[in-house]
């Protein structure tokens, strides 16, 4: 579905990944034939992933990538008029995190602060909303967008191999403001797929049946306490419903593939993103892979991307920039922007 | 592509050590997981320069059934 936001820019990203970097080949000792390891590494692109302390959340690392934006760029709290913090890994179960981290980061209460329970599509979920909050906000107020998942302990199978190889944990927040400057109104297509909900979702702790607990503790062994894929179903989802969404976008705006400056996608492994790149015959050198150090970062993999650039996004050429996120819902959320002015701060290791 | 070639292709996409005949089961192959599925998708759309039905690819139970598919 086509959807219209008043015009906001992207004015800073900070991004935050775990202080323990660990070796994909190190990390799946044991998990798998030592030459599946390395044909896994090959093809997903990660050889490094972000996996935090048992106990670290998403919203610590938002708190502190928060913090140093707010620092560096000498942004008064008070002019932040709403909080969204995007996660499938909250604090609590209640209340939203966004009144934790609201709390941590002292802001005032003139804010709107919510969570939103979405995973891989959530970051542009998160603009969509910000964007059209921003409308409604008084002219000198900002939205800050908090976003992330802590997904290796809690959250996916650890003990599948397919799994381990490139779930991370991650986390980053992005400061919404008006855009002044007349680059004119906002276009999203989202299309959401609650029918294929089944593919990729959480049987267990939710109210419908709890997780399970060995002698106090999560039974590490029964499946339904952590995240399913049907594999292939989600692959399939990501080959033919992505392209469409994108060339559905692209055609509205009137815009030709060529006048696509760069493509950030969601980095769910390197093979998806050149599979996409193909699909839609955008050339190589616009679709960016750089999470080869990280892995799948969930909704936070798109901002990481710019963290990842950091300094160096500014020899981009970045009028035309192509966000597509995609995923558990399943969804699919894409938006061209022009990031031309956006500050992207290098991506930080999560300081304990 | 002749079944010859065709086998050849597949052999180096799934980067598998084990004998594989037209009428070997996929469900044998350890190598044939979402990986190479991907990669064999990547094969066809590069073969016949249009994508196929990624449904077509699920369904198949023999490397002919793949055969199949790449020479619609």
């Amino acid at each position: 579905m086509l959807l219209k936001s008043y015009p906001f820019k992207i004015s800073i990203v900070a991004g935050v990944v775990s202080n323990q970097s660990v070796s994909v080949e190190e990390y799946c000792r044991g998990y798998a034939s030592e030459k599946k390891i390395a044909r896994t590494i090959r093809e997903t692109g990660f050889k490094k992933l972000s996996i935090v302390k048992p106990g670290i959340t998403t919203a610590d690392m938002c708190f502190q990538a928060v913090r140093a934006m707010l620092d560096n760029y000498d942004i008064d709290k008070n002019s932040i008029g709403a909080l969204i913090f995007v996660s499938q890994t909250p604090d609590y179960i209640a209340p939203s995190t966004a009144f934790v981290l609201q709390k941590k980061l002292g802001l005032s209460h003139d804010i709107v602060a919510f969570d939103v329970n979405l995973g891989c599509p959530g970051f542009v979920y998160g603009l969509y909303l910000g964007g059209i909050i921003l409308s409604s906000l008084a002219e000198n107020k900002k939205v800050l967008l908090c976003c992330g998942d802590v997904s290796s302990h809690y959250f996916v199978n650890s003990t599948v191999f397919a799994a381990r190889a490139i779930s991370a944990d991650g986390a980053a927040c992005v400061l919404l403001d008006r855009d002044s400057e007349g680059n004119g109104n906002i276009f999203f297509n989202i299309d959401s797929y609650g029918d294929k909900f089944h593919s990729l979702y959480v049987p267990n702790g939710g109210m419908k049946s709890p997780r399970t607990t060995v002698d106090g503790v999560l039974d590490q062994n029964n499946p339904d306490n952590f995240s399913m894929m049907d594999g292939l179903e989600v692959l399939n989802f990501t080959l033919d419903e992505v392209p469409k969404n994108i060339e559905t976008l692209i055609s509205f705006l009137k815009i030709k593939k060529e006048d696509i400056d760069v493509c950030l996608f969601h980095q769910p492994n390197h093979q998806l993103i050149k599979a996409l790149q193909e699909n839609l015959g955008m050339s190589k050198d616009k679709v960016i892979f750089n999470s080869q150090n990280i892995g799948n970062a969930s909704s936070a993999s798109i901002p990481l991307l710019l963290t990842e650039a950091g300094d160096g996004w500014k020899s981009y050429k970045s009028k035309n920039v192509l966000i597509s996120g995609f995923g558990m819902g399943m969804a699919v959320a894409s938006v061209v922007l022009n990031l031309d002015s956006t500050v992207c701060m290098n991506t930080m290791k999560y300081v304990p | 592509m002749n079944e010859h070639d065709f086998i050849e292709q597949l052999v180096n996409l799934m980067d598998t050590e084990e004998d594989i005949s037209m009428d070997s089961s996929l469900e044998n192959i350890e190598e044939w997981d979402s990986l190479s599925y991907v990669s064999f998708l990547a094969m066809c759309t590069k073969h016949l320069g249009r994508r196929v039905e990624p449904q077509k690819v699920r369904e198949a139970k023999t490397v002919r059934d793949l055969y199949e598919i790449v020479n619609e």
